[in-house]
């Protein structure tokens, strides 16, 4: 029987998987389930065995599986199929990656019994020092921040505590991001490995995996994961008879973008509204029910097996310190080839919008990039040779956040997404602080009224001034960044506001 | 169902981290909202006031507290689906409704909702048709389900 590694991640879903499954099936070809490469462009992607190793289709529809199976069961001229694609490692979006966290989305089988090799083998070592190695590598959350893990895992440790958590972010709320859910659809494994070994190393025995409820597939995957682990004794009491234990369980959120911030996440895994908590105490002291918890995104913790595997110089030697390592970019909006590129820190805005992302969909000039998600600058096309590290981005007043990178063409007016961006605030705000809950309205209501305003100067010295005190006054990142949008489309593009 | 009958269903909640969220949950699969008298039976399970359990309620997307209709059509309202004319879709579905988004369709079957962001952003405008993701709408392909 032939075998095809049909992608299953939610890009394919949403391009008609089901359909092309069943063709395959009923065509007599078995279907493997498999994570996406993130070659967004080309789902359903399909990999075959060939003499010359594996090699993809895409996009495959329904309507092109006959012509395919008779290829496939014949096991001859492939090439001949108008989906055919090669070796998708020798992909002109793929062949310069750099992929770390990303090493097995793709090709492992879901399927797959993992073996937890990272962890079995750093169990024989102190905790300390694996914290040390940690932060030889550099790794820094992210979920936007930035923040040393180092900083994190020691502090968690260090806390004297009965209890101590591990919590994953799985609340990727961002648009223009999907390097979670990707991962969390394509190996699982690699974020309960890395949970497991962060649980090791700060002695925490119970870890949460707080996932937004619009991501249906990655549940699925996760709890897959998880039952197969314990099954295999991977999870649970006594880890490869070793005296650490450790469970993990995931927390379905309810539909609230400020869940993703850490405190209000640790708010509605308590069973509460997803209000935040000031700072301090920080969770890494006081988090989950009081106890130190380890907050981190998807990404920093699904990074740590292949960061150990690789050694912590050697990951801190990728990149350009003080950020080091690899993160996956996910380029997305209006653009022609969008996904997901795995790469070290300093590559330009450039290259992955007009190298990786091949310029507009729509085919219209370009305008302007949003960098990290709703509450990230929007940019010129001035600013696209700028290095994509923490510190380069803070010197143009942006920021990576979660490395999501969305394309506009020239239709795009940056009134419209300033006022968007108030919007949005207005929503999505827990209500607690009163300039994120109010300042959220006044500034949507300036921005709508700017079209018809008799005193275009008075009303934009308005929102700045409306932005200054959002920026200072807010509890949290929320109200304290919705002036980054708004201010950076002003400064940008100040035709599109008069 | 009788008041044993959910105080039953929300029982293995009582047991877990963060569990009226679960409870939630459970009573919005079930019945596709939340009434005064099941908020009554969290209050009590939970140990809270009906009022704290109104505010739980009320502060997330996925809780309803009034009945909805059988279908939910859900189009993304984030900056990447923007970025490929999503506001023109909306405007287009907005208009054959005759109302602003969240409604409900002409006959009353399909909730119209916004999301924010389902993770397929460089295929956009997306889409979620009663849990079926869809990448590329057209606008057709949205008025055809409503």
């Amino acid at each position: 029987m032939t075998t095809a590694y049909v992608s299953n991640d939610s890009f394919a879903h949403a391009l008609g998987r089901g359909n092309v499954q069943d063709a395959l099936t009923s065509q007599g070809i078995d279907c493997v389930d498999v994570g996406s490469y993130g070659l967004a462009w080309l789902e359903p992607l399909i990999e075959v065995d060939s003499a010359h190793g594996r090699v993809a289709f895409g996009p495959v529809t329904s309507e092109l599986v006959p012509h395919l199976a008779t290829l496939l069961n014949a096991r001859t001229n492939f090439e001949d199929h108008p989906s055919f694609l090669g070796a998708i490692h020798e992909h002109s979006f793929l062949k310069s990656q750099q992929r770390l966290v990303f090493r097995n989305v793709g090709y492992a089988a879901l399927t797959d019994i993992p073996s937890y090799s990272t962890l079995k083998r750093l169990l024989d070592r102190e905790p300390k020092d694996i914290i040390n190695e940690l932060e030889r590598s550099g790794l820094r959350g992210r979920g936007g921040a930035g923040f040393p893990a180092h900083i994190k895992w020691r502090t968690v440790a260090d806390t004297p505590a009965a209890q101590r958590y591990i919590v994953c972010n799985a609340d990727e709320g961002d648009s223009g991001t999907f390097s979670d859910r990707m991962l969390m659809e394509g190996d699982p494994d690699a974020l309960i490995e890395g949970m497991a070994i962060a649980g090791y190393a700060c002695g925490a025995s119970e870890g949460y995996i707080y996932l937004r409820s619009e991501y249906p597939f990655a549940l699925h995957e996760l709890k897959r994961s998880i039952s197969r682990a314990y099954e295999h004794k991977l999870l649970g009491k006594s880890i490869f008879d070793s005296d650490f234990s450790f469970d993990v369980q995931v927390f379905v959120g309810a539909g609230a973008y400020i869940c993703g911030e850490e405190t209000s996440l640790l708010e509605s895994l308590e069973g509460k509204r997803g209000q935040i908590r000031a700072k301090p105490p920080l969770p890494a002291i006081a988090g989950l029910f009081n106890k130190p918890t380890l907050v981190h995104n998807v990404i920093t913790l699904a990074s740590v097996p292949s960061l150990f595997d690789i050694g912590g110089e050697d990951y801190g030697s990728l990149g350009v310190a003080p950020s080091c390592g690899t993160i996956p970019f996910q380029i997305a909006g209006n653009v022609k080839y969008g996904g997901l590129i795995e790469l070290e820190f300093g590559h330009t805005v450039r290259e992955l919008v007009e190298d990786y992302g091949g310029g507009t969909r729509s085919g219209r000039p370009f305008r302007t990039v949003q960098i990290g998600g709703p509450l990230g600058a929007y940019l010129s096309e001035a600013e696209f040779d700028t290095p994509l590290t923490y510190e380069a981005m803070q010197s143009i007043g942006a920021g990576i956040g979660h490395g999501g990178l969305v394309v506009f063409d020239d239709t795009v007016d940056l009134r419209e997404q300033a006022e968007y961006a108030f919007e949005f605030c207005e929503i999505e705000s827990c209500g607690k602080c009163t300039p994120c809950r109010i300042g959220s309205v006044r500034g949507k209501e300036l921005m709508q009224r700017l079209p018809q305003t008799s005193n275009i100067d008075a009303d934009i010295q308005l929102i700045q001034e409306l932005c200054d005190v959002m920026e200072n006054a807010s509890l949290c990142q929320m109200g304290g960044m919705t002036p980054i949008p708004v201010r950076s489309a002003l400064e940008r593009f100040p035709e599109d506001f008069r | 169902m009788s008041e044993a009958e959910v105080r039953e269903l929300l029982q293995p909640c009582t047991n877990l981290v963060g569990g009226i969220i679960h409870a939630c949950r459970r009573l919005m699969r079930e019945f596709g909202y939340i009434n005064d008298d099941q908020k009554r039976i969290l209050a009590d399970i939970f140990n809270l006031s009906v009022a704290e359990v109104s505010g739980i309620i009320s502060f997330y997307h996925d809780f309803k507290t009034t009945p909805q209709p059988p279908n939910t059509l859900r189009i993304c309202t984030a900056e990447a689906c923007q970025a490929n004319r999503s506001r023109d879709l909306i405007k287009a579905v907005e208009a054959h409704l005759g109302s602003s988004i969240p409604c409900q369709s002409v006959d009353g079957m399909t909730s119209v909702r916004f999301v924010y962001c389902l993770g397929l952003c460089p295929n956009g405008p997306a889409v979620e048709i009663n849990g079926q993701l869809v990448s590329n709408a057209s606008t057709e392909q949205v008025l055809a389900h409503l």
